[in-house]
């Protein structure tokens, strides 16, 4: 299972993920950077270049982060505007 | 129906007899575990101390017979020293082999020009032609959108570019790996797993093994800690650090450990049309498989259409230095391998006569120690373009924003301890370095620039950390391996 941009990466963005990524598979939204889940290769390029540790393995996604698996896979699905809409419903749901 | 021995074809189902499903909604929580070690009545025992015996005395050492030990002893034998490889296992070729990491990452820079050559490149020479599949070298650079189509689902081809990326039968890289040491004039021992360094102060003077013949001693006079886990330096006392100690860049990274598998009977033909032709169905198929098993591993084609690589299923939160999480990890690496396998024959196209070929021999590890060297390799310098004085290596670079990058020999030196040089994912760097420099092909080359300077290190009697670069640097372009400026140094 791929890689996931959590909760921290929003309101850095600070994009060194983009490029260290070797498949280009890393998007960004109005508030978020995210995992484009059916490019990316598992590689783990990103994950320690984040400088808030907001990219975690799939299988250690926290509990309280697990929306976000969601947010990242609504990428291929509807690109932006999907991303920002599941994160928008995220975040109103939890507020 | 099949007296005779002739061969049945199971159907999706009835492979798993015995049960409906291996995969369980959420996981199954049954599932028993080995049990935890019961509580000793005593914390240590003491172990008396004992002569024993030396088996050989040798010029180099190289611990570990994977890619960087490989590469490290061709080398160190071809400036005339003697070598020994000493291997844990049965078969050279480490984690690209019997880890089944047989898709080599690239070897190509972004224009094309192959950046990491030398030995590791001669060995991919030697293997038969239908034991490795990649693009030829009129590819390699390509940004032709076909070819760039046809090579990204082989994983040789990224940010639409075709590359030296090649996906290899792992079987005949032990081969190729054996041949090509003992056709130099190495020594290699398998079975034999070193547990010890043996100093003298600061100085490694050699290493202590364990095999069926019980422990054995090896001296030498330079030793290459290939060990991938900087096993000989640890155990001399050196300096390393993990990321589990905050090392400035990641900190607290969760390497994932797997151990990876290999499936035959498959149609990728099949399996890539559906994938590619119906993007809507793969996607459910994707959710379906998440939801049934909590994650789809994505598989991979390997050096055939009909035998696939599943690179996971990658398990954080466990250390490669723990016995208990490396026996926990096998576990549970196979039940999902054994689910995705059941999933896999029932729902995806291409999959319905699948079977396992091999779960790798060897647990995919990213990372534990790594050296704490003379220079570690940072994400500030290749970032900055930094080209060392000393570069022993050019590292294709993650992509095209960022230029190849220059691997200094003192990422290869112990900042404190004689005698002894590392090669391998372990040599001195940062986490994101590391995340590349962990890959096979960097292995290789660190691993040849470790014994050209252990080798030149023996030749002129100096300490490893005193060996002129230059001198390094030369000898590693005669030998075929690629830096900046090996024109120059050819020529001279």
């Amino acid at each position: 299972m791929t890689y996931v941009i959590t909760e921290a990466c929003i309101g850095t963005t600070d994009r060194s993920c983009e490029d260290v990524c070797p498949v280009d598979c890393i998007h960004e939204t109005a508030e978020m950077l995210v995992i484009d889940p059916e490019e990316c290769i598992d590689c783990g390029y990103c994950e320690p270049s984040c400088p808030v540790s907001a990219i975690v393995p799939g299988d250690g996604v926290p509990a309280d982060q697990r929306a976000y698996v969601a947010i990242n896979a609504a990428w291929p699905v509807g690109g932006r505007d999907e991303v920002e809409r599941l994160l928008g419903e995220h975040r109103s749901g939890s507020a | 129906m099949d007296g005779h021995g002739a061969q049945r074809e199971p159907d999706a189902e009835s492979y798993f007899t015995g049960r409906d499903a291996w995969f369980t909604e959420g996981g199954d929580a049954d599932a028993p575990t080995s049990p935890p070690p019961a509580s000793p009545s005593i914390a240590t025992v003491s172990e008396p101390a004992r002569e024993i015996p030396v088996h050989e005395e040798t010029d180099v050492l190289v611990v570990g017979g994977g890619p960087a030990g490989t590469a490290a002893a061709i080398a160190a034998r071809r400036l005339g020293q003697r070598v020994t490889v000493v291997e844990r296992y049965g078969d050279l070729g480490g984690l690209s082999a019997g880890g089944l990491v047989i898709w080599i990452d690239r070897m190509t820079d972004w224009q094309g020009t192959q950046v990491i050559a030398g030995i590791g490149s001669e060995l991919l020479d030697r293997l038969p032609q239908d034991a490795v599949a990649g693009p030829g070298p009129e590819l390699w650079g390509s940004t032709d959108p076909d070819e760039v189509a046809y090579w990204r689902e082989r994983l040789s081809a990224f940010r639409d570019t075709v590359c030296k990326s090649p996906m290899i039968d792992p079987e005949w890289l032990k081969i190729a790996s054996h041949e090509m040491l003992v056709g130099a004039g190495v020594r290699v021992l398998l079975h034999s797993w070193v547990v010890a360094a043996i100093t003298d102060g600061d100085e490694v003077k050699g290493a202590i093994f364990e095999s069926k013949q019980g422990r054995r001693a090896i001296l030498a006079k330079v030793v290459v800690d290939a060990t991938g886990d900087l096993d000989v330096i640890a155990q001399a006392g050196g300096a390393f650090v993990t990321d589990s100690e905050t090392d400035g860049k990641g900190g607290n990274v969760q390497h994932c450990i797997n151990t990876a598998f290999t499936w035959s009977g498959v149609d990728f033909t099949r399996w890539l049309a559906f994938k590619q032709g119906d993007p809507q169905a793969y996607r459910d198929f994707m959710a379906r498989g998440g939801e049934a098993m909590g994650y789809v591993e994505t598989p991979h084609v390997g050096w055939r259409d009909d035998v696939v690589v599943f690179m996971g299923p990658r398990l954080t939160g466990y250390s490669g230095l723990d016995v208990e999480h490396l026996s926990a990890v096998e576990l549970e690496s196979r039940r999902r391998m054994v689910a995705h396998l059941d999933f896999f024959r029932r729902n995806a196209p291409g999959f319905e006569r699948a079977w396992i070929m091999l779960a790798a021999p060897q647990t995919g590890i990213r990372m534990t120690r790594r050296l704490a060297g003379l220079h570690p390799m940072t994400m500030d310098d290749w970032r900055a373009g930094v080209r060392h004085a000393d570069e022993v290596g050019v590292s294709p670079s993650p992509s095209q924003k960022i230029a190849t990058i220059s691997v200094p020999y003192r990422a290869l030196v112990p900042e404190r301890l004689d005698g002894v040089l590392v090669g391998g994912r372990h040599v001195a760097s940062d986490a994101p370095t590391q995340a590349f420099m962990r890959e096979i092909p960097q292995c290789w080359m660190t691993g040849h620039a470790a014994g050209v300077g252990a080798a030149i290190a023996v030749g002129t009697g100096v300490a490893p950390r005193d060996v002129d670069a230059a001198e390094i640097r030369r000898e590693l372009v005669a030998q075929g391996a690629y830096l900046h400026d090996a024109g120059v140094l050819a020529a001279s």
